[in-house]
């Protein structure tokens, strides 16, 4: 019994032991009961009080928020202005083009052969004289006749123009006041004979008019034709013969040439007016070998310097350039990680997975100036626009609580590669180059030459998606303060120009690659992928020099 | 003005001042009121609503009509403030005090407390707590939400909620207790 009794006793001593035992258990423990508890109605009664909070902002919020809102109509009429300064420059430009084109076509017309003017001395018998050539109130009437004398021994012309590929042709020009046109004493050969012409035109020119004459080689007795040329601010007579046109009479052989007035036959002298050079004085008419059917030609020094001068209509070179040029190409980004790394190589590959190259047009005009017979700096306005298609499936609702961005769509769902749904992304830039063009090559007919530089490309148009860095979701960017926002860059080019010079003066076109890569990151977030858009295109391109 | 909710999200789609301002003018003061239980004072509350509401203008054609305006507007701005603490919270190792008051919290003392007064106490505790309280508490955020919206783990965000709620309750029975405590006059 003893025994028991001890054993209950040292039960009785250990119960009594673990029953004042406390241990104080850890802080954390608590939390994690009471998370898991069931929930009170403290969230609900504290969040139906704080949901009524209103606060009245200070007045000056809505000041700040307003500086900070797009001027959607500034944005606009910067556009505008931006597209109205582009069109009336190529207005300009083609305006100058036509109107240059069109003038020195023409004169390429008449001056078939401008190798070389020269004056023509006739022989004694040969002599002519403009008795009185005159207009009234800037036209020549068809009544009104004109007159000229031809007189023996008399064979001077006052800036008369002698052209003839054979030296066969004599052209005479004279200046001419608004009312006007007298002819020198003894200026115009004429032959023994007096050959009445007749006009039939109206001329409407003012300023300088010029008379063309024709004298065949053999001498007088050829047929000579006065035309009255209308050809802007020239009168002109030509030779009977395939240049005249319809002003043109052809005047009988030997019969006398006459430009009757209504001092009909009274001799009047031509009165330079202006555009006379003291070279050009009529009283120093060169010798013609009457011996030979050929006339003899000389050239005076003004006759010699413009010939130096004068390398014809389309050999002259001139220093100002326009280009305008337009082609297709195809887009392409390329992607760095942002200053967050985070699943940013995942990023780049699903991106560069969904996006693909699409083709665009490119265009612009450039403006060039030759600064050594090599090099030539241009610039202009490009139409610089960067088209790509993104192709992606939806994996739907993976991400319950999806991204946040106000641009979002897709919040909730993984983006992955396919074909499921298909975006179109296009960002559009205007640029301003700076470019320097070198010939490499350079032939009569064709040029090959490089042309480099850097522009600064201002984002004038966006509408892209953007997938989210983590790969939730999907950014609709259509305007580029839209997140991640998109900014300005810059660009370098590189295009080498094939060029082909046509027969009319000055003009060109070609065939110009261009490669053209944006040096600086896209996107204004710095914690996103940067993108550096690129693009290669084919362009033809119509170039005038001025 | 009056406008229209539709115009008014019509006309800040385009731009059009007026119905930016007439939008502003209604959803300024709710959404103040918003932004000061995230932020701890009152400057800091107008900054964030100044920049939920640019967010917001410039967001406006995102929205395509489905489901409640304001709770999308409610959202842009709870978003504003998850992106800008949350940036702190993952540097900040501030402990919340634990509140040193024994009396048992009861249900009717919210009620019975005033929203200006509760929001002082929200505006008291330490950023990141105050986040985690009101995603959780208010904004109906599940945990795991939470973890992934701020970067931490689900664990965490229950713990320092279950502190923030704990403390809030401490603090608001205090509050409460000491207000009503009977007055005794001085001997």
């Amino acid at each position: 019994m003893n025994h028991l009794n001890n054993q209950d006793k040292f039960e009785k001593q250990l119960k009594e032991q673990f029953d004042s035992f406390e241990a104080k258990p850890n802080e954390a423990l608590w939390d994690n009961i009471a998370q898991n508890l069931p929930a009170d109605n403290f969230e609900k009664s504290i969040a139906a009080k704080l949901d009524t909070l209103q606060v009245e902002p200070s007045e000056g919020i809505w000041l700040a928020i307003e500086k900070h809102l797009p001027q959607i109509s500034k944005y606009s009429k910067k556009l505008v202005y931006l597209w109205t300064f582009a069109v009336l420059t190529v207005g300009v430009i083609t305006g100058i083009f036509i109107t240059k084109f069109t003038a020195e076509t023409s004169q390429v017309n008449n001056l078939t052969h401008p190798i070389a003017f020269v004056w023509l001395d006739s022989t004694d018998t040969d002599k002519r004289e403009i008795k009185n050539v005159t207009r009234l109130n800037m036209s020549i009437i068809a009544d009104k006749q004109l007159a000229v004398n031809a007189k023996k021994g008399e064979n001077i012309a006052k800036r008369n123009q002698i052209q003839d590929t054979d030296n066969q042709s004599v052209v005479i020009s004279e200046a001419v006041d608004k009312k006007t046109i007298k002819a020198a004493d003894n200026q115009l050969i004429a032959n023994k004979v007096e050959k009445p012409i007749a006009s039939t035109n109206t001329l409407t020119a003012a300023g300088s008019i010029s008379l063309i004459g024709a004298i065949t080689s053999d001498k007088a007795n050829n047929p000579i034709a006065k035309n009255d040329g209308l050809n802007n601010n020239a009168l002109s007579s030509n030779n009977g013969g395939s240049n005249n046109n319809n002003n043109t009479i052809i005047a009988k052989n030997d019969e006398p040439i006459n430009l009757v007035t209504s001092e009909q036959n009274k001799p009047k002298a031509v009165k330079a007016i202006d555009n006379i050079e003291p070279e050009t004085k009529a009283e120093t008419p060169t010798k013609v070998d009457s011996s030979s059917n050929t006339p003899n030609v000389k050239t005076t020094k003004a006759q010699q310097a413009s010939e130096n001068d004068y390398m014809g209509p389309s050999l002259k070179r001139e220093k100002l350039t326009i280009i305008a040029y337009a082609g297709m190409g195809y887009s392409f980004m390329r992607y760095a990680e942002g200053t967050d790394k985070a699943n940013s190589a995942a990023n780049i590959n699903l991106r560069e997975k969904t996006e693909s190259t699409e083709s665009e047009i490119s265009g612009g005009f450039l403006v060039g100036y030759d600064i050594t017979k090599r090099i030539t700096l241009s610039s202009g306005i490009i139409m610089a626009n960067f088209k790509q298609t993104m192709s992606f499936n939806i994996d739907s609702a993976k991400n319950k609580m999806g991204n946040y961005e106000e641009n979002l769509i897709y919040v909730n769902d993984t983006i992955t590669s396919g074909n499921n749904n298909i975006k179109a992304l296009k960002y559009s830039y205007t640029e301003i180059p700076i470019y320097v063009t070198y010939k490499i090559l350079e032939t009569p007919k064709f040029e090959l030459a490089a042309q480099t530089g850097l522009g600064i490309g201002f984002l004038t148009g966006i509408n892209t998606y953007v997938i989210a860095q983590n790969n939730v979701g999907v950014h609709e960017i259509n305007n580029k303060n839209d997140y991640p926002a998109f900014k300005n860059t810059l660009f370098f080019t590189f295009q080498p120009q094939f060029t082909y010079n046509l027969s009319a003066p000055g003009v060109s076109i070609g065939f110009m690659p261009i490669i053209k890569t944006s040096l600086t990151n896209i996107v204004s977030d710095e914690k996103w992928l940067k993108q550096y858009p690129y693009n290669m295109s084919f362009n033809l391109f119509l170039r005038k020099r001025f | 003005m009056n406008l229209s909710i539709e115009d008014m999200i019509t006309g800040c789609k385009e731009g059009d001042r007026k119905a930016q301002k007439a939008f502003y003018d209604h959803f300024a003061s709710k959404m103040l009121g918003v932004c000061m239980r995230y932020a701890k004072d009152r400057a800091e509350a107008e900054d964030m609503l100044q920049e939920s509401f640019i967010k917001l203008f410039q967001s406006m054609h995102t929205y395509r009509g489905e489901g409640n305006f304001e709770g999308w507007v409610r959202r842009v701005v709870v978003f504003n403030a998850i992106n800008l603490y949350k940036h702190r919270l993952r540097h900040f190792k501030e402990d919340l005090d634990v509140q040193d008051y024994d009396a048992k919290y009861d249900d009717d003392v919210i009620s019975k407390i005033s929203v200006k007064e509760i929001l002082a106490f929200v505006q008291q505790m330490p950023d990141g707590y105050r986040l985690i309280f009101n995603l959780y508490a208010i904004e109906g955020f599940t945990h795991k939400e939470i973890g992934e919206q701020l970067g931490i783990a689900i664990g965490t965000s229950k713990s320092q909620y279950a502190r923030a709620r704990d403390w809030m309750k401490k603090a608001l029975t205090k509050h409460y207790n000491i207000l009503n405590e009977p007055f005794e006059q001085p001997r």
